[in-house]
């Protein structure tokens, strides 16, 4: 366990999960960017959220996605980022969970929001979130690792060489 | 792993100034949409694709109490006998001509008519509403939160057969075709 965690927390490692984790938000993003109507309709599905308050969330949440996820890819603001996705998952998987034992079946609305093209509402899908999870954990505690802009941001405004241990 | 307590606060911090980013571009970006999505309208009336009026399951409800209307199920047979609102036909959109004997006078006189099936899956029951309202039916409802709507509202629900309907092929049918009570729904809270 705490060599997975040693392992994970690596700058190499990091700079590996922050690419993967900002790309797939990325890519959940596109659609539901564009289509905010049918996002909405796909949210209400779960039946979690106030009526009110489900396309505010279907407008915000998929720009949220995207920014979070471009900022994990250049390594910028990396923790933040990190924080913001991992919140995400978490709603994510409290409204999976619920529909799950509530026995209703949707669409989960994840990457696609036509009807009938979603993958189906599943424990696969809790499983994904939650591996996505812990994911982000290293990226919250530690920042992007190898490679992210924030560590060159920090080096130039304190005049240090580059790397992510020089400003702290 | 090792971290401090003002760097999880910066990290926070970030994640605000991101949110706020966010949401900037999202009002901004809807703003700039030909079609803005309405902050508060309910997305199911706006992304309907049929023009008919929509009901919710509690005025529904109500209306099934007064029982002067008459419901439509679009969903599939099979899906209908494992429950449906009761006294309601089967009417899945491709089924309409040959139900269109037994069914014809009532659309035509004076009753209520309301279609439903599942809101997470409305494409059904669009279909059901546009063969209604090309038929020439008019007056019909939408039921726009669904036969979920109605078993959230616990109100009554049937399991089994349509009395209306010869047992199609492969179906068993229950005893007299009569329409069974069924469990208290799931989703009832």
């Amino acid at each position: 366990m705490r060599a997975a965690a040693a392992l994970l927390a690596h700058p190499h490692a990091r700079l590996v999960l922050r690419i993967v984790l900002g790309v797939v938000f990325i890519v959940a993003s596109l659609d539901k960017t564009r289509h905010p109507l049918e996002f909405a309709r796909a949210v209400s599905y779960y039946h979690v959220l106030p009526d009110e308050t489900i396309n505010v969330f279907a407008l915000v949440v998929p720009w949220v996605e995207l920014v979070a996820g471009v900022a994990l890819v250049v390594g910028v603001a990396s923790r933040g980022a990190a924080v913001l996705v991992g919140g995400l998952l978490v709603v994510f998987a409290i409204a999976l969970v619920s529909s799950i034992v509530r026995g209703i079946d949707i669409s989960c609305g994840c990457f696609s929001t036509t009807p009938g093209e979603g993958h189906k509402v599943g424990y696969d899908l809790v499983v994904r979130d939650i591996l996505m999870i812990v994911a982000a954990v290293p990226l919250v505690l530690r920042g992007g690792g190898t490679l992210a802009l924030d560590d060159r941001l920090r080096a130039r405004r304190s005049g240090a060489p580059g790397g992510e241990r020089s400003a702290s | 792993m090792p971290h401090d307590g003002n760097g999880l606060r910066r990290a926070i911090g970030e994640g605000a100034l991101l949110l706020a980013l966010s949401a900037v571009a999202a009002f901004g970006s809807n703003a700039l949409r030909k079609e803005p999505l309405p902050l508060l309208a309910d997305a199911r009336v706006l992304a309907l694709e049929v023009d008919m009026p929509v009901i919710y399951a509690r005025e529904a409800a109500a209306a099934f109490d007064a029982g002067d209307h008459i419901f439509l199920d679009a969903r599939e047979y099979e899906t209908y006998r494992m429950g449906h609102i009761g006294g309601a036909f089967s009417v899945p959109a491709e089924d309409f001509g040959s139900r269109y004997e037994t069914l014809g006078p009532l659309l035509a006189g004076e009753t209520g008519v309301i279609v439903y099936g599942w809101a997470s899956a409305p494409a059904a029951t669009e279909r059901l509403a546009k063969t209604l309202l090309s038929a020439g039916v008019t007056g019909a409802r939408f039921l726009i939160d669904g036969y979920e709507g109605w078993l959230r509202l616990g109100a009554t629900a049937e399991k089994g057969d349509d009395p209306t309907i010869e047992a199609p092929e492969g179906i068993e049918a229950t005893d007299d075709g009569a329409a069974e009570e069924a469990a208290p729904p799931e989703e009832a809270s």
